[in-house]
């Protein structure tokens, strides 16, 4: 199991930042999904054993965050969200101290950062001392540094932050191809919508130190089953007055297009039918998925719900 | 066709161990500190004393020199205990300057640029971050005084004359002068660190760095000197651990005759305080910046 959570609670002060947040997911790329001030970089720091946690225990692949905290650092690669490297050191030899901390040899841990600068796309400004790189740069150089002893996990803490968009398709990129050709686990935490659903299967979203909602993100979007989007051609007002007749909820959205929603017990079927009893041509029949950002705002504007809305059909491991 | 796969490839080695993790820390610090000029320059500076006092004890060993040129031997003072607490009073301004240079970035450095979470988030303990930055500035400490010194006295001892039972006298007479250069140059090495690992992790920009030092260490004292004014009882300046390290060096080299002197007792209390004070400085601000972030 990549992640366990069982009545987490972490406390700065007398305020609560995660309050019993129990959850158990499986997955090869993880979203953690929130708006600001969530807790998502409160549960990464509690994850990594920078914060002490009140009460509850965590697991990451079935091991104690509180007693093995050192065994789980060995296995994560973690990029923080903000500016973190060493002034005055080549990003080379920033690489190689990084290495070396996590246990390689001298000469391996120089060999690793080359190989690692080059696929960031830093190959060519390898002896350049960081703090005249741009931010994107920046930003790969902490996504390089993730990545010099091939953790098993990665916990990318808001990795396209602050970036123009050619920086961000660029690491979003190297994020799916981590994805799909290392064996490493991801885990994402962003409040960018998008960012989550090109790279992550499963998502878990918090609001205000809870989890909200969680599971698949293909699963999630399948929750609205009896919501069609249609264009017809024809006698519109008659259609509409027809699926009215027969118990559907219509709204027309522009001059052809409707949203339908189909009352229960009834099939799809019978929008054909009326429109074959009017004549109308129905040109674009689309069973409407709501997207991540649909599931987000829903889920955000509920009040805290007594559980976990937790979604589990659907493969854990299909892609976006 | 591509010629070269530039898809992710996870590392696939062997990992070391703790040791070698930790070693990483005052290996690159290390690096960092001989890569700067002026550590350079004052380092040399350092050992100057060292190689005037190597000179002095050779002269100490062949006065048949001195007799040559007409000098007269009876006015050299011999390589006694205070010679060797001379000798590394003298070397303190070194290791404080030292102190303001290497200092000033050890902590501060990682704080400023947000490093400091990189370091934690790997294998490496809170404690082994510390003992790793603790571990460049003591050692360079040592290196100006107690290794200094101790090779001083291993020379007093190895170039005595061979016709005189000198080389024994010493050793008998002067064999716990090596302990009080031990015992002195550690405190002295461990109180400055301290402080220095303090101030850097309080005081992210290195200018004030040197100030914030200063305010401390002549600020205390000026206060113990003024409470000893107006009290008249010397234990009073114990509140200064610059004035404690003094006297505990005089008492260490069994001179405390020489002056009046704050009791032992309140020399261990001032030094105790002080490295007390230092460590909960570091770990309040080590806690704080973890916490946050940076």
């Amino acid at each position: 199991m990549l992640l366990e959570l069982e009545n987490l609670t972490v406390r700065y002060g007398k305020q609560k930042v995660l309050d019993q947040v129990s959850i158990a997911l499986e997955s090869k790329a993880l979203g953690l999904l929130g708006p600001n001030g969530a807790g998502k970089s409160t549960l990464i720091r509690a994850l990594l054993g920078l914060v002490r946690h009140e009460s509850g225990s965590a697991r990451i692949e079935g091991l104690d965050i509180q007693r093995q905290g050192k065994r789980i650092r060995e296995l994560i690669g973690y990029m923080p969200e903000h500016e973190s490297y060493l002034a005055g050191m080549t990003v080379v030899r920033f690489l190689r101290f990084m290495g070396e901390m996590c246990g390689l040899a001298p000469r391996a841990a120089m060999e690793r950062a080359h190989e690692v600068l080059f696929y960031v796309g830093l190959g060519e400004v390898r002896y350049r001392k960081i703090e005249g790189f741009s931010y994107g740069m920046q930003q790969k150089v902490r996504l390089a540094q993730t990545l010099i002893h091939g953790p098993r996990i990665l916990i990318l803490d808001e990795p396209t932050n602050g970036l123009d968009p050619t920086a961000r398709d660029e690491m979003l990129g190297l994020i799916r191809d981590m994805i799909q050709n290392s064996g490493s686990k991801v885990i994402i935490s962003s409040h960018l919508l998008r960012d989550i659903e090109a790279c992550c299967h499963e998502v878990m979203v918090l609001k205000r130190g809870r989890v909200v909602a969680s599971g698949n993100i293909e699963a999630m979007k399948q929750t609205e089953e009896n919501l069609y989007e249609i264009r017809v051609k024809g006698d519109l007002d008659g259609f509409l007055a027809e699926l009215g007749r027969i118990g559907c909820g219509c709204r027309a959205d522009d001059r052809e297009g409707l949203e339908v929603t189909l009352a229960d017990g009834l099939t799809p079927r019978r929008i054909f039918e009326a429109a074959d009893r009017l004549g109308v041509q129905i040109r674009h029949f689309y069973a409407k998925k709501d997207t991540l950002e649909d599931i987000f705002l829903k889920v955000l504007e509920d009040e805290l719900p007594a559980e976990p809305k937790l979604v589990r059909e659907g493969r854990a491991d299909a892609g976006p | 066709m591509p010629v070269h796969d530039m898809s992710y490839r996870a590392w696939e080695g062997k990992c070391r161990g703790p040791l070698r993790r930790w070693l990483a820390i005052p290996k690159f610090a290390f690096m960092e500190a001989v890569s700067r000029r002026l550590v350079i320059w004052l380092f040399t500076l350092g050992c100057v004393q060292l190689l005037l006092r190597l000179g002095y004890l050779y002269l100490l060993a062949n006065q048949e020199l001195l007799v040559a040129f007409r000098f007269p031997t009876d006015v050299l003072p011999p390589a006694n205990a205070f010679f060797f607490k001379n000798f590394i009073d003298i070397q303190l301004p070194f290791c404080f300057a030292l102190a303001f240079v290497l200092g000033a970035d050890l902590i501060a450095g990682d704080m400023r640029h947000g490093a400091l979470v990189l370091y934690v988030s790997k294998p490496i303990s809170r404690w082994e971050y510390f003992f790793g930055k603790f571990f460049v500035l003591f050692s360079v400490f040592m290196l100006l005084t107690w290794a200094q010194a101790g090779f001083l006295f291993l020379v007093q001892w190895t170039i005595a004359a061979e016709n005189t039972p000198w080389r024994l006298y010493f050793w008998n007479d002067r064999a716990p002068i090596f302990g009080s250069i031990t015992a002195y140059c550690l405190v002295i090495a461990v109180c400055l660190t301290m402080l220095c690992l303090a101030t850097s992790s309080l005081i992210r920009n290195a200018r004030y760095f040197g100030t914030a030092m200063v305010v401390y260490i002549i600020g205390l004292l000026i206060i113990g000197r003024m409470l000893y004014a107006e009290l008249g009882d010397i234990n009073v300046r114990a509140v200064s651990p610059l004035s404690a390290l003094v006297d505990l060096g005089y008492h260490q080299f069994d001179l405390a005759h020489r002056r009046e002197m704050i009791d032992p007792g309140l020399i261990w209390i001032s030094i105790a305080a002080h490295l007390t004070l230092c460590a909960v400085v570091f770990k309040w601000r080590l806690e704080k910046v973890v916490r946050h972030g940076r």
